[in-house]
């Protein structure tokens, strides 16, 4: 129940008690009130009646009409205060009935008595009826008197003890109200201590501890009234006090932090500047709108302006018109969105040149994120730019001098196979008439002829196989390599036995390592081992235990294949030389050979993208080193 | 009769020698230009039993001569041997592609090209 609830009906109690006390007080007073009011009736009764008995006697001794009048009147008076007395119970009725009834008796005997004397008075006083009668008549009045006191006097009686009893009542229900009132206070008292003075006392030393800087106290006080409600709301605003002094705490720390930053940023300024400076490059900075607010000297030196021409958006101050539009539009444009700026403009110089400034720049930003400045570099790339347009050049003509390269290596290709071809042709009419003319005059031939003709023969030969070899250098060169897994070790071995079967004579010995692979043309791979692999056998030929080798080395991660002997060598100086067509280490006596097998190995290994290289010593041996792409 | 077409006049004298070594009795008549050896087929030649076709010749080719035999009606069954001093692998896979019905290179010793000649005499005569 709610406190005012609790007072509300404490008030009312009161009220209603005092009220009641009120009636009762208001309704006692009003009934001693008419009390008193009887009991003067029934005193002036009483003394009406001995007035009247008093009257009577007056009248009796001497009946005049005074006394007679004075009753009459006194009777009247008499009869109109009963009349207008409030009765209050059924025996004041009947008394004052009686009363009253007695009075009218009493004044009807009067009447009698006085209409007896009236008509008396003439009569002699001596009549003994008339003596008899009036001494009757009298004391029937004073016992009709005797009666009306006797009333009055009861009534009277009655009033007292009706006022005795109203005041005993009144006097016990004083000390009751005052105990009851006394109650009420009392239970007032209680109230207000129980219900108020106890949880103010909680409350105030919930709001100390509060105060002193406790803001996760909650009361807790549950109650269904107004101190409850009170300690809600206390809680309610402990909770938000409590939240608006974290969020006040946790701003303090955000001022804190963003004074720190745009120190350090200042800091980071002055250092950027201190730098520009220093540093042989033009140097910049740019305030968040992409306002230019600071430009190193040697930047104000090269296009020859002062800052205050060139801060701001002054800076595309002397470019050409054209170009300061679109420049502007992306610099705007990185701004607005954070990107890193990137540009190349060009400024007149005041030397008289145009000057090539690539401009680069990144955003700062500060701890939420957002753009304070820009900073960044300019840099003349004029002398680059120049460079750049003379290195196209150079690649350009470089392009078209290999195309050119290209072309008449392609020529002399298709140059030499068709001369190759038809050198046959001519060759073979020599070879052939050169036979039929040894036919035609064989018995006239002696030993010098013949010998003249076989010399003929043996040129004839030499010459058919250089013009093979030619061809079959052009066509090695012309030819498109198929790469596909080849087993070189199994190549060489096939190289080899044929070796080994044309001349089954001689005794060599051949390692090969097993299982050498490579992605490589097939065919050409066989002509280029072939080569080698032949030189080997054949320079090996005057050794007396040759020894031929196919293996691999690795160097710089790349496999390099090699084809050594031990037979004749060559002198290391001539090395480079010896992959040249036709070229011959050795003389034509010593070894025979055209001096075209190296060069076909040259072709085919420099047409996989490789290289090729040779070691040797003379008299020791050789090796031809390769490599593939 | 051995019909042979090649532009040098020596290199049939030389194949007819060659022919003749072979001691076998052989007619030979010849052309030096593919247009009148097609010629000289269709009109009068009478059929050769073999003809021997050289294929690098000025104006119109050896291969082109080729077609031309194997699209007549007439001469498509002729035996035509294909004998160049090419060393070309292609130049062979083309003649016989183009429908030639042998290959030969011609050697540089004449004792070696009568022998060779044999086999191809055996062969297609």
């Amino acid at each position: 129940m709610k406190i005012t609830t609790a007072l509300k009906i404490n008030s009312l109690l009161t009220a209603v008690v005092v009220i009641i006390m009120g009636i009762i007080f208001t309704v006692s007073f009003v009934l001693r009130q008419n009390t008193m009011k009887m009991d003067a009736v029934a005193m002036g009764i009483v003394t009406g009646a001995f007035e009247l008995n008093a009257l009577n006697n007056s009248y009796l001794s001497r009946p005049e009409d005074r006394p007679l009048e004075q009753w009459k009147l006194k009777q009247m008076e008499l009869q109109q205060r009963i009349k207008n007395s409030s009765i209050q119970n059924n025996e004041q009725r009947v008394l004052l009935k009686r009363i009253d009834d007695n009075l009218t008796a009493m004044g009807k005997l009067f009447q009698r008595i006085a209409s007896s004397y009236e008509s008396g008075r003439t009569l002699p006083r001596s009549s003994n009826e008339n003596r008899l009668a009036a001494q009757q008549l009298v004391r029937l009045m004073s016992l009709y008197s005797l009666d009306l006191v006797r009333d009055a006097s009861q009534l009277a009686e009655e009033n007292h003890k009706k006022v005795a009893a109203v005041d005993r009542i009144i006097w016990l229900f004083i000390p009751a109200s005052a105990l009851v009132m006394v109650g009420i206070a009392m239970w007032f008292s209680a109230v207000l201590i129980r219900r108020i003075g106890k949880p103010f006392a909680q409350l105030s030393a919930g709001a100390e501890i509060i105060g002193s800087g406790n803001l996760d106290y909650r009361f807790g006080i549950r109650s269904n009234d107004e101190v409850g409600d009170l300690a809600s709301a206390f809680d309610s605003m402990t909770t938000r006090l409590k939240q608006i002094t974290v969020s006040r705490d946790e701003l303090a720390g955000e001022i804190e932090e963003r004074k720190r930053t745009e120190e350090a940023l200042r800091g980071s300024e002055e250092r950027f500047r201190l730098m520009g400076d220093t540093i042989p490059y033009g140097a910049w900075m740019a305030d968040g709108e992409g306002r230019n607010i600071y430009i190193s000297s040697l930047f104000l030196e090269l296009v020859g302006m002062t800052f205050e021409q060139v801060k701001e958006f002054g800076w595309t101050g002397k470019m050409t018109p054209e170009d300061v539009e679109p420049m502007m539009r992306r610099w705007m444009e990185c701004v607005r969105t954070g990107r890193d700026w990137e540009g190349e403009m060009r400024f007149p110089s005041p030397d008289g040149r145009w000057h090539t400034i690539l401009s680069r720049g990144k955003p700062v930003r500060n701890a939420q994120g957002q753009i304070k400045a820009w900073v960044g570099i300019n840099l003349d790339i004029t002398d680059r730019k120049r460079a750049e347009v003379e290195i196209r050049r150079l690649n350009d003509k470089l392009i078209e001098r290999n195309e050119q390269l290209e072309f008449s290596n392609k020529e002399m290709e298709s140059f030499i196979y068709s001369v190759s071809h038809d050198l046959r042709a001519p060759l073979r009419h020599i070879a052939g008439f050169a036979d039929l003319l040894e036919k035609n005059i064989a018995d006239k031939l002696d030993d010098k002829g013949k010998r003249y003709f076989s010399l003929i023969h043996d040129g004839s030969e030499k010459m058919s196989r250089l013009i093979d070899d030619l061809l079959n250098l052009s066509r090695i060169s012309r030819q498109e390599i198929r790469r596909t897994e080849v087993n070189m070790s199994a190549i060489a071995a096939s190289i080899i036995k044929e070796l080994r079967e044309a001349q089954p004579n001689r005794n060599v010995e051949v390692y090969i390592r097993e299982g050498v692979t490579a992605i490589a043309d097939r065919g050409l791979i066989e002509i280029a081992l072939s080569n080698l692999l032949g030189n080997a056998w054949k320079f090996t030929t005057k050794t007396k235990f040759a020894h031929i080798e196919f293996d691999t080395i690795e160097k710089d991660g790349k496999v390099i294949y090699y084809v050594r002997d031990n037979g004749a060598g060559f002198d290391q100086q001539y090395a480079g030389k010896m992959f040249w067509p036709f070229h011959r280490l050795h003389s034509e006596g010593v070894f025979e050979g055209t001096g075209i097998g190296l060069a076909i190995v040259e072709r085919v290994i420099r047409g996989h993208g490789g290289k090729v290289w040779a070691e040797g010593t003379e008299g020791k041996g050789a090796t031809i080193y390769f490599s593939l792409a | 009769m051995i019909f042979i077409v090649d532009d040098s006049p020596i290199d049939i004298e030389l194949t007819t020698i060659a022919l003749e070594a072979t001691g076998r009795e052989i007619v030979v008549r010849s052309a030096t230009d593919g247009k009148s050896a097609l010629a000289m087929l269709r009109n009068g030649l009478g059929a050769p039993a073999l003809i021997l076709l050289d294929l690098k010749m000025p104006g119109m080719s050896g291969i082109e001569v080729l077609r031309e035999i194997r699209s007549d009606d007439r001469l498509r069954e002729l035996p035509v041997v294909v004998i160049t001093s090419s060393a070309l692998e292609s130049d062979r896979t083309e003649a016989i592609a183009a429908g030639a019905s042998d290959y030969m290179q011609k050697p540089l010793a004449l004792a070696q090209f009568s022998n060779d000649l044999e086999s191809i005499l055996r062969r297609w005569l």
